[in-house]
């Protein structure tokens, strides 16, 4: 699998605070990456790593094979766009004017695309109107239209649906989604809320305490959220043979323990197994909401 | 950093503040050659009262206009794409140049047309101080760009930039003062006129320290450009010189490691 940006062991101290205590995380190409964590986890730390912002105290991060301190990592920077914390943009220019700022900057000799940008992001009428005078969504739109500006394949977006009213968080999921299949770009977004990031993430990196915990792609993440039954035996040997005989979907987790989903007929199952010399030591049921997978995966502390 | 300065100086074209003070500085130039005029004074005066409004503009723009990308957060913009700190800070001092040399021509301009025909020609002293003084907003430049860009704080860094240029230049009108007593007094005695000594002319050591903060801190050469103090133009031209390369490299150093939010 080709990976667009992976970090080994990163961490980043602020004094005597860990703000990034080890992170590793793999960010394929073509995907929607989820990072979820609550605040105070180390999101934002990390995105300012990535983007340049700031430096990390050790580790490694790798952006289209090259790693930091190497001469194509700054060439490799110019592949990608990003919206950090808040939108960046001259509040005193109109949208194509910031565009033209940032067309300047990357050194573009044409403003050719500024307008299809601005249609992209749905900025098309904004005229003369100032970014001072944007709505919050509008605002985050820019910002994204001008980390659209070099025409990158990798997009930095940290918490863009924060702020947003129930209109404004759809029309930036659509966005992202478009910005994702139809010109196939990275989209690395950083979110505590987990809910709206399931619509649309491909893979989810789950950060706390400024560690990946957990990284998974959204078909992982769906099964581990099913209703399913937990079962410990004396042999899943017999279990298997028993679970094919009744249809059921089943996964082996060790010779002891397995996981069931779907419906179950506990009483009949147990004495299938009891007659075929299996005895069953234990059997939960779980059901469990993202909400729920997240906040046994960071161990239910409290936000900080 | 060519691409820097060129999305610099597109922000400038744009900016309002900057032909304001283009304006005021122009506007200071005339009314001060018409005092000349009235007061049947020369053009030297109105030309090397330069410094000074030049410099309160140079305090309020660079720190405006630089401070403006950490309020609104573009100098991530300029980051994320791989623009080097040390190519980030330079265009930055390139640009605040720029913008002084255009304050300093927008001064410059009223003198020469109005001025020249109605007071006559400058002299040498004062051309050379007008090369001397320019070399002074130099120096402000790299201060003012070095403060601005290592402070993220848009209103504090104006703030620093303009109660510095002024506490230097109030500094610069003291030291001067005290400079320019004469030595002897003259007294009426019991046989005429006599000359005493001023007990307050500072002399040797001490005499020697005061000329060096005089001649060291920007704002004092700007005052003794108007007040005409003894100091040999290059000596505050060297020290100028040295107070911008000691300014460039530490705003460089510092910005480099700083973490950008």
């Amino acid at each position: 699998m080709e990976y667009v940006l992976r970090t080994n062991a990163v961490k980043k101290e602020y004094g005597n605070y860990k703000a990034l205590n080890g992170l590793s995380m793999n960010v394929p190409k073509s995907s929607i990456y989820g990072l979820v964590g609550k605040n105070g986890s180390g999101k934002t730390t990390l995105i300012r790593l990535i983007c340049g912002l700031q430096k990390p105290t050790d580790g490694e991060i790798e952006l289209y094979g090259a790693k930091n301190g190497e001469k194509q990592f700054e060439k490799a920077r110019r592949r990608m766009g990003a919206v950090v914390e808040t939108p960046s943009v001259y509040l005193e220019m109109t949208a194509e004017d910031n565009l033209k700022e940032q067309y300047r900057i990357l050194g573009m000799p044409y403003f050719d695309g500024i307008t299809d940008i601005l249609q992209t992001v749905g900025l098309e009428n904004t005229g003369k109107k100032k970014a001072k005078n944007f709505s919050l969504g509008m605002r985050q739109r820019l910002g994204i239209a001008v980390a659209l500006a070099g025409n990158p394949d990798f997009l930095i977006l940290d918490e863009p649906i924060n702020g947003l009213d129930p209109q404004g968080i759809v029309e930036m999921r659509e966005l992202i989604l478009k910005l994702n299949r139809e010109r196939g770009i990275t989209v690395l977004i950083s979110s505590h809320i987990l809910d709206e990031l399931s619509k649309i993430a491909t893979h989810f990196g789950f950060i706390d305490g400024g560690k990946i915990v957990r990284e998974l792609s959204a078909e992982d993440l769906e099964r581990a959220c099913r209703k399913r039954i937990e079962i410990s035996v004396s042999d899943t040997k017999t279990l298997s043979r028993t679970l094919d005989r009744f249809g059921l979907e089943y996964a082996v987790i060790s010779d002891t323990e397995a996981e069931i989903f779907g419906e179950v007929n506990v009483t009949e199952l147990a004495l299938e197994l009891y007659k075929n010399n299996c005895s069953v030591r234990s059997i939960c049921e779980r059901n469990e909401s993202l909400e729920a997978f997240y906040i046994n995966l960071v161990g239910g502390k409290s936000g900080e | 950093m060519s691409k820097l300065l060129i999305a610099n100086f597109a922000r400038i074209k744009k900016n309002k503040l900057f032909y304001c003070l283009c304006a005021v500085c122009a506007v200071f130039a005339l009314f001060t050659v018409i005092n000349q005029i009235s007061n049947k004074g020369g053009v030297d005066s109105a030309f090397r009262l330069f410094a000074v409004p030049i410099e309160a503009a140079a305090a309020v723009f660079i720190s405006t206009f630089f401070g403006t990308e950490y309020s609104d957060g573009t100098i991530r913009n300029k980051l994320i794409i791989g623009h080097s700190r040390y190519a980030v800070y330079f265009a930055n001092l390139i640009t605040a140049i720029a913008c002084v040399t255009a304050m300093f021509v927008s001064f410059m301009v009223p003198v020469l047309t109005v001025g020249l025909p109605c007071l006559g020609l400058p002299d040498a002293e004062t051309v050379r101080i007008l090369v001397a003084g320019f070399v002074t907003l130099l120096a402000f430049c790299s201060l003012f760009t070095m403060i601005s860009t290592v402070y993220s704080n848009k209103a504090g860094a104006t703030a620093i930039n303009i109660v510095l240029v002024f506490t230097l230049i109030i500094a610069g009108l003291v030291l001067s003062a005290y400079l320019m007593q004469p030595q002897y007094h003259a007294v009426q005695g019991a046989e005429g006129m006599e000359y005493v000594a001023n007990p307050h002319y500072p002399t040797g050591i001490k005499r020697a320290i005061l000329v060096f903060f005089s001649n060291a801190s920007l704002a004092g050469q700007s005052v003794q450009f108007i007040t005409a103090l003894a100091s040999p133009l290059w000596v505050m031209s060297v020290y100028s010189v040295v107070i911008f390369i000691i300014c460039a490299v530490t705003g460089t150093l510092i910005f480099n490691g700083k973490n950008i939010k």
